[in-house]
């Protein structure tokens, strides 16, 4: 349980970017399963940085902790220097609707909404008004590829087209990290680059910080960084 | 924060539209029974307003300027006919006129409601219109029970009615008596509103949980993105009062369209004017307050049983198998309801505590039946676990099992409504086997008995005038009589009547009349020098009395009876030919007339209005009305029928919603299932066997049990062990058959929403 491969600053890294996220010593079970086994990770501000690793291995239950959805049993996660695992519900919710933006693999619209509602919630949720949001919402379209789209209803779009304004959806509110958990896992390969190439793209110009988990290479390829987890603990990063 | 929520309720796909709907009429039908609840008094002290002037007389003692008042309740048609006669006391100036009449009648001229006056348009006069009179206007809505009531105030002569024991008034009241509802009435309202409001609770329950799944996703989704659980919560209860405040506007919709059919519902053989099933104002706005409130309670309540993470939705506690101990309190409520009843005889008890204890006792069967239901279902699926053949009853019996909560709670309106359909029956033919006992068990077909009311007698040569009446066949005084030897009372009362024709009208057969007059009936033994005179002379001083030697005779063979009628037979029967002077027997006054007749329903309204217009007062039976005598049974039964069919509906509703849902929580595997290869025949007989093995089985059990607690307290009250007749296995047969069709009729739609190309996106 001590032994474990640090996420180490390698050499290859460009001018180490100033840490947004710094999880240290991050532990979680499920009742006899160990989940995580002890995890350090620093993220850096802008960084885009892959989640590898074999299924079951705790990817999923990383990024919820380092989201703030789940509570590790032991560890803390910092974000910009504050600690969040330790803040309640209420606040925990707070910072994801202000802060972080999520993509996961499916299942995240709410079917009744349209897609221009969906990607409006979070500012509603926030208390900026209907017309507002949805403006501010409906600026996300195009650049996104999903012009037309807007009142279109999560089952009446194909998986590409919902993953997309899932993205637009992450991105609203100006998060600092977006996370994202098998953004394409239910995609064509076509399909899943064209979700990453967007992604990376609208990230790149607002130093967004995106952890994404997946198992393709060809996603992993868009990150600046890659980290392995076996069995709960990193067992390597890859600078790519 | 509110406009989201209204929108999530609203912008549903196609189910949660159906899951809205369903709740929202739910939530109707629950406002519309408590709207009518509400209505119940008001509308009940309308009607006593209404008519305060004639059920509330206050006879006055004192020698002032007053109207005579003879209030008869007469029939015609097969419905019930008010005669109230009025006449002048002292000076007809003075005399005080009933509620919105201009004045009092002429003799012979009468003021009659519309539905009466119709009425006489359609019958001959001398049906109807004899024994009214002329009409001299009409009686206002104002001052009657019901638009169809049948009401006349006839103007008759003083001392016609100073011979009847009259009210004599000196003001006609518009004020109705307070009105007491009593403490049982109140009960059985109460317990009513219960039972009706009970299958609504499982339908909202049942509706509520078919869109649960996907708004438990929603909620989940919306977590993630940030929604605090207070934001979560204040949602919820938004959805909640989108839902309740339709249904609620709907159940005001719904009390608005069927309150013209439930005026129609008689109650004591009174219909109701639609403007007086009106709630309170205040105390509707109160009701219909509560039921938001309760709604968002509810939904909070629902919250408080989920953890709704971004990740999704988990049960605080996983429910435990239902275990055996959970039919001990259906043994304590049996318990407590043979106890319950038990004790009904015991008179240190109120009527009041009486029925409140059965009452609560019954409820609490009810409960108790609810409470058993999934241990009950865990049982019939390992039963059917056991004997299950292929793969549709295996599925069906493993559902069973695992979910019996769920699997009960589908079929629980129908089988509560099932064991208070077979209670209620029991009580249905009780009451069958005592009704009918007001009239005269003596009358054949086509009989007709007239007797005077106020203690005074019929006119002398009624027989006469009946018996030349169309379709009558023969008409015969009866004049009961005590025997004098000696000026002392010398047997029990009999009658003075012609015996052969008495033994024709009555239909005696093989009866025969004896040679010398003297008939016994009973045990009396009759022999000497007696005096006869009226049964219901005040003293035998003044009576009118009649000398009769009877010679003794140990031999004198008996009128022989029908066993059955024997209790309401006098000892005796004089013919007058056993008296010296047979015409003699005029003088004692007649207080019976048996008319024989063809039947028809004409010659039974001629009858009356002869009889009527020669005594006012005269009471006048049809036998064809034995069946008429338990209306007021049968109103409460088409009442309780009403309600139960109501139930029923409610309950099948239910138990379709549940089908669908409990379908649709494993629609992908169903799907996935029927990918693989499994048939559509195997989804619907799973479908078919999982409603149907349990419902079949409990609703038979409860049946039984129904029976056996019905016929329990008939037991036990009455001392007559009363079997419920063929009508509990109608009743539940349909019930059964109903909730299978109900059943069958979702099969259809899920079998097009398990289709294996039915997943997208989803
Ligand atoms: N809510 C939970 N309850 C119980 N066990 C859980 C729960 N979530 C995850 N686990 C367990 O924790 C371990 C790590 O799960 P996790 O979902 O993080 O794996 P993963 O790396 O994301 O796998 P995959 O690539 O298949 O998504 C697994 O053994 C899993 O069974
Ligand atoms: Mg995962």
């Amino acid at each position: 349980m001590t032994t474990y491969l640090a996420a180490a600053p390698t050499p290859v890294e460009r001018a180490a970017p100033a840490p947004i996220l710094v999880a240290t010593d991050l532990k979680k079970r499920f009742g006899r399963t160990e989940a995580l086994r002890g995890i350090d990770v620093t993220i850096g501000r802008g960084e885009i940085v892959a989640v590898m690793g074999p299924s079951g291995s705790g990817k999923s239950t990383l990024l919820h902790c380092l989201a703030g959805i789940l509570r590790p049993d032991a560890g803390t996660v910092e974000l910009e220097g504050r600690r969040i695992d330790t803040l309640g519900e209420t606040e925990r919710s707070k910072l994801r609707r202000s802060s972080f933006g999520f993509v996961f693999q499916f299942g995240q619209l709410v079917p009744e909404l349209t897609a221009l509602e969906n990607v409006a919630l979070p500012l509603l949720l926030d208390g900026v008004s209907r017309s507002d949001a949805e403006a501010r919402a409906a600026d996300w379209f195009p650049s996104l590829g999903i012009e037309g789209l807007e009142h279109r209803r999560p089952g009446d779009m194909s998986g590409g087209q919902s993953q997309r304004v899932a993205v637009a959806r992450a991105l609203v509110t100006g998060p600092t990290v977006v996370f994202a958990d098998e953004p394409t896992g239910s995609l064509d390969s076509l399909a899943g680059e064209q979700v990453m190439e967007l992604l990376s793209a609208a990230v790149a110009s607002s130093e967004t910080t995106v952890v994404v988990v997946t198992h393709e290479a060809r996603v992993a390829a868009y990150a600046h960084r890659e980290i392995v987890v076996r069995d709960g603990r990193i067992s390597g990063v890859v600078a790519a | 924060m509110i406009g989201l929520g209204i929108r999530l309720a609203l912008s549903g796909g196609r189910g949660a539209i159906v899951g809205l709907g369903l709740t929202s009429l739910a939530v109707a039908i629950g406002t519309a029974v408590l709207l009518f609840a509400l209505s119940f008094a008001p509308a009940l002290a309308d009607r006593d307003a209404r008519t305060a002037w004639r059920d509330n007389l206050r006879p006055t003692t004192d020698a002032v300027d007053a109207t005579l008042v003879l209030r008869i309740e007469d029939r015609v048609d097969d419905q019930l006919l008010t005669r109230i006669h009025v006449a002048p006391d002292g000076d007809p100036a003075a005399a005080p006129v009933p509620a919105g009449l201009p004045s009092l009648p002429e003799v012979g001229e009468a003021y009659v409601s519309p539905a009466l006056a119709r009425l006489m348009g359609d019958l001959p006069s001398d049906q109807l219109a004899d024994r009214i009179g002329r009409v001299a206007g009409s009686v206002p809505d104002a001052y009657l029970a019901s638009p169809d009531e049948l009401v006349a105030v006839i103007g008759t002569e003083p001392e016609v009615l100073r011979a009847r024991e009259p009210y004599a008034v000196t003001a006609f009241e518009t004020d109705a008596l307070a009105l007491e509802l009593p403490l049982i009435g109140v009960l059985i309202l109460a317990l009513a509103a219960i039972g009706a409001l009970a299958p609504v609770a499982v339908f909202v329950a049942t509706a509520t949980r078919l869109s649960a799944a996907r708004r438990e996703m929603r909620l989940a989704a919306l977590r993630l993105v940030g929604a605090t659980p207070g934001q979560i919560a204040r949602l919820a209860v938004v959805e909640a009062l989108v839902v309740t405040s339709i249904g609620s506007l709907a159940g005001i919709v719904l009390f608005l369209v069927s309150r013209p059919l439930v005026a129609r519902i008689p109650l004591d053989a009174t219909t109701w004017w639609i403007s007086s099933i009106s709630p309170p104002m205040a105390a509707a706005v109160v009701m219909l307050l509560a039921v938001q409130v309760v709604g968002a309670i509810a939904a909070l309540a629902s919250m408080r049983r989920l953890v709704i993470t971004p990740l999704g939705v988990q049960r605080r506690a996983a429910p435990s198998r239902p275990a055996a101990w959970r039919i001990i309190p259906l043994g304590l409520s049996l318990a407590a309801l043979a106890a319950s009843v038990a004790l009904f005889r015991d008179p240190g008890l109120s009527e009041v505590e009486r029925v409140g204890m059965i009452g609560g006792a019954f409820a609490a069967v009810i409960g108790a039946i609810a409470f058993a239901g999934p241990w009950l279902t865990v049982v019939v699926g390992s039963v059917l676990h056991r004997v299950a053949r292929g793969a549709a009853a295996l599925l069906a019996a493993r559902r069973l099992s695992d979910e019996p909560r769920g699997s009960f709670g589908a079929i629980a309106g129908v089988i509560m409504a099932v064991f208070v359909a077979s209670a209620f029956f029991t009580f249905t033919a009780f009451a069958r086997l005592q009704a009918g006992s007001d009239v005269d068990p003596l009358l054949r077909e086509g009989g007709i008995m007239a007797y005077p009311t106020g203690g005074s007698s019929l006119p002398s040569g009624i027989a006469e005038t009946v018996g030349e009446l169309d379709g009558v066949i023969m008409a015969v005084e009866v004049r009961s009589v005590a025997l004098l030897e000696d000026g002392e009372f010398a047997t029990d009362y009999g009658w003075v009547a012609s015996c052969p024709d008495l033994v024709e009208v009555l239909g005696l057969v093989g009866a025969s009349c004896a040679a010398d007059g003297v008939n016994l009936l009973g045990s009396a033994d009759l022999g000497g020098t007696y005096d006869v005179i009226p049964a219901t002379a005040p003293s035998a001083g003044t009576a009118p009395r009649l000398g009769v030697e009877i010679r003794p005779d140990p031999s004198r063979a008996l009128l022989e009876l029908p066993a059955d009628t024997r209790a309401y037979v006098p000892a005796f029967l004089l013919d007058p030919s056993a008296f010296a002077e047979p015409a003699g027997v005029e003088r004692l006054p007649a207080d019976v007339l048996y008319v024989g007749t063809d039947g028809s329903a004409a010659v039974g309204e001629r009858v009356r209005t002869a009889v009527v217009a020669a005594a006012p007062d005269a009471t006048v039976r049809l036998e064809s009305e034995r069946v008429a005598a338990d209306s007021q049974f049968a109103e409460i039964g088409r009442i309780v029928g009403l309600g139960l069919i109501g139930t029923l509906t409610l309950a099948g509703c239910s138990l379709a919603v549940a089908v669908t849902t409990a379908t649709l929580e494993r629609r992908r595997q169903f799907v996935l299932l029927r990918s693989a290869g499994m048939a559509v025949g195997t989804l619907r007989s799973m479908i078919l066997l999982q409603a149907g093995v349990p419902l079949a089985a409990v609703a038979i059990a409860s049946a039984l049990l129904g029976a056996l607690v019905g016929s329990g307290i008939l037991f036990v009250t009455s001392g007559v062990l009363v079997l419920p007749d063929a009508t509990v296995v109608i009743v539940i047969g349909l019930s059964i058959a109903v909730a299978m069709a109900v059943v069958a009729m979702t099969l259809p739609p899920l079998e097009r929403m398990t289709r294996p190309t039915s997943l997208r996106h989803e």
